[in-house]
């Protein structure tokens, strides 16, 4: 919603993710340039406090942003598995789109490294890893769905070990070993070693 | 790869991490049979387990679980 002076509340954004899950493509629209616009702020703001070569961190970045945007006491005990998958996937959404247009202002930006806030949010080696991290999570949920989703709700969505667990119905062991298996499938996906294929 | 041989591949992760180290190479030749392929997936899975540690994309869990 470009130019739209009105910026939805904390009740109202939390009523469009929970809309979306419903499977409201609309509130997508119009929740994904809330959640952009957010994070240009807090990274300006952060710009402006800290040392330019300071990096945000996914984790904080997300949690800060949900904080500020999402009234959390609105969604009910039931809703929180779904609510927590669809946040975590609109944040997916948010920071690679943000990566690729940072990529793409770099190829036609000449000299010009990096603007101000998008500088900090992501540092260029962090961007070119945010794409080839969402490369490699697609290729991982083919295989394994369950374990795709720890890492989309612990990497995109900034949930702790046991936060994750309840979102997906199942015990902080298992998230824990998923995780782990994640991280070595995706760091081989990513560093371009094939495995057999088999 | 289809959704038998990618639970395997998980499913032998996850006992030759159980193994000390040393005995890791032993217990996969026993466990992967013939299946040298399957053995090696495994293995070079292994090896990015111990990348892992530094990674800094996943930075990020280091912060949260030091919280």
């Amino acid at each position: 919603m470009p130019g739209s002076s009105e910026i939805p509340s904390k009740v109202e954004v939390t009523q469009l993710l929970k809309a979306w899950g419903q499977g409201d493509d609309r509130a997508l629209e119009r929740l994904t340039p809330v959640v952009e616009d957010e994070l240009h702020r807090m990274a300006h703001r952060c710009m402006t406090r800290e040392n330019p070569g300071h990096t945000l961190q996914t984790t904080a970045l997300v949690n800060e942003v949900y904080l500020r945007l999402i009234d959390i006491h609105a969604v009910t005990w039931q809703d929180r598995a779904h609510f927590f998958a669809m946040s975590a996937r609109l944040m997916r959404r948010v920071l690679t789109d943000f990566a690729r247009s940072r990529n793409y202002q770099k190829r036609g930006g000449g000299a010009v490294q990096v603007s101000l806030d998008e500088g900090l949010l992501l540092v260029p080696e962090k961007n070119a890893d945010i794409l080839a991290l969402d490369e490699a999570l697609t290729r991982f949920a083919a295989l394994y769905p369950r374990q795709s989703q720890v890492v989309e709700l612990r990497f995109f969505g900034g949930l702790e070990v046991v936060e994750a667990a309840e979102a997906l119905k199942t015990s902080p062991v298992t998230v824990k070993r998923d995780w782990r298996f994640a991280k070595a499938w995706l760091l081989r996906a990513m560093s371009g070693e094939k495995g057999d294929g088999c | 790869m289809d959704a038998e041989r990618a639970r395997r591949l998980e499913e032998l992760y996850h006992s030759a991490l159980e193994h000390e180290e040393v005995e890791r190479a032993a217990f996969l030749r026993g466990a992967c049979g013939f299946d040298a392929a399957l053995c090696r997936e495994v293995e070079s899975l292994l090896a990015h387990d111990r990348k892992a540690e530094s990674f800094t994309l996943l930075v990020a869990e280091t912060a949260a679980s030091t919280r």
